[in-house]
């Protein structure tokens, strides 16, 4: 009976063997003997031949301390150990798992000191407190906003407002926080404009009172002043209120 | 043929006895008829097992050659293995061959370069690796 490869080969299901490496000249020079052509079937002999030749040419591969080194180079080396010489260090001068793990909590920094454990900032708090939209950072100055915007507050109220806005350490002191503080800012200028405005429309409106009470029901033909001083006009001797006295 | 190795200690009744229990298993595993069995007893019961005599061992330089046809296959050449060729440090020491080595490149140029080819009559490529192997 001769060997024969089966139809599914090669099947891409590979086994991993360490093999030491004084055992290989031992091992190699067995195999030599599969490729013997009279050992396989004449139709399966191209096959088997290739088979074996590619399982010989993998016995330098050091497939093993490549793997080794692949994760060496995952884990990182200790800082303390890089000028040692590749081929010098031990598994040891590389950074464990429980290593990298406690750079990455390091990096995420403590957000509260916990009796037992420490509470570890999360990206998801980072998003937040980013944004400035959650529910736990600058709510207040967001209450704040839309008072601004939809009630008349008063200029005083509104720079009570803005003081306070400036002054809440726990609310201003994230950069979310510190973007809601300027838009509740611009919207105290906003509302202070609209005041303003306001006051303004007032003053033309009382102006105008004034002017309907001096000039009477008709409208004057003339201006007002000249009706006042009359035809002679004011100079450097004489002015109106002396020609009206 | 099925060889096996009992424990010290026991008479040749034990051993005929165990031998005849396992035949009684083997015998329907591999369709074979059992046509005759033995215990055979060394010199000394804590002997260790010799090894028997065999041709002398040749240590050879085996190569393998890239093929031009496909990529991953491969064809083999062994020669005789001239000690120097043979790595002396890095973790192949003493088993694989040094391919810079300028009679290694030699050989392996002129047979890359030269009308060789592997069984099935596909070109050599390039050399890809070469090492120790210790034939009988």
């Amino acid at each position: 009976m001769r060997y024969e490869l089966p139809e599914d080969y090669p099947s891409g299901n590979c086994v991993f063997l360490s093999v030491d490496i004084r055992l290989l000249p031992i091992i190699g020079a067995r195999l030599s003997a599969l490729l013997e052509p009279r050992l396989w079937v004449a139709d399966g002999y191209q096959t088997g031949y290739r088979a074996i030749t590619e399982v010989l040419a993998q016995m330098t591969a050091l497939c093993s301390s490549n793997l080794i080194q692949e994760i060496r180079d995952f884990r990182g080396v200790k800082p303390e150990f890089e000028s040692t010489p590749v081929d010098e260090r031990t598994s040891d001068m590389y950074n464990s798992l429980n290593d990298s793990y406690a750079k990455m909590l390091e990096l995420r920094g403590i957000m509260d000191d916990g009796w037992f454990s420490d509470t570890y900032t999360t990206l998801k708090d980072v998003v937040q407190v980013t944004r400035g939209l959650d529910q736990t950072n600058a709510v207040g100055m967001w209450d704040t906003v839309k008072d601004l915007i939809i009630t008349s507050s008063s200029g005083a109220s509104i720079l009570t407002n803005i003081a306070d806005l400036l002054s809440d350490v726990g609310e201003t002191a994230v950069e979310g926080g510190l973007l809601t503080a300027l838009i509740a800012i611009e919207a105290s200028n906003a509302a202070i404009i609209q005041q303003q405005t306001l006051v303004q429309a007032s003053m033309f409106t009382t102006l105008d009172n004034i002017l309907r009470a001096l000039r009477g029901e008709t409208a004057p033909e003339d201006n007002i002043l000249q009706a006042i001083r009359g035809d002679v006009e004011a100079d450097a001797d004489r002015n109106v209120v002396e020609l009206l006295i | 043929m099925m060889r096996g190795t009992f424990k010290a200690g026991f008479s040749t009744e034990d051993y005929l006895e165990a031998v005849a229990l396992l035949v009684e298993k083997v015998a329907p595993l591999s369709g074979c008829t059992i046509v005759r069995y033995a215990v055979v007893y060394r010199l000394r019961e804590t002997d260790p097992a010799t090894a028997r005599s065999t041709l002398s061992i040749t240590p050879l330089a085996r190569f393998l050659f890239t093929l031009t046809d496909t990529p991953d296959t491969f064809a083999e050449v062994s020669t005789p293995l001239d000690p120097s060729w043979v790595l002396t440090d890095g973790p192949l020491a003493g088993f694989g061959l040094d391919l810079a080595n300028s009679e290694v490149l030699d050989f392996t140029d002129s047979i890359t370069g030269g009308i060789w080819c592997d069984p099935f009559a596909i070109d050599l490529a390039a050399v890809d690796t070469a090492y120790v192997v210790e034939a009988s």
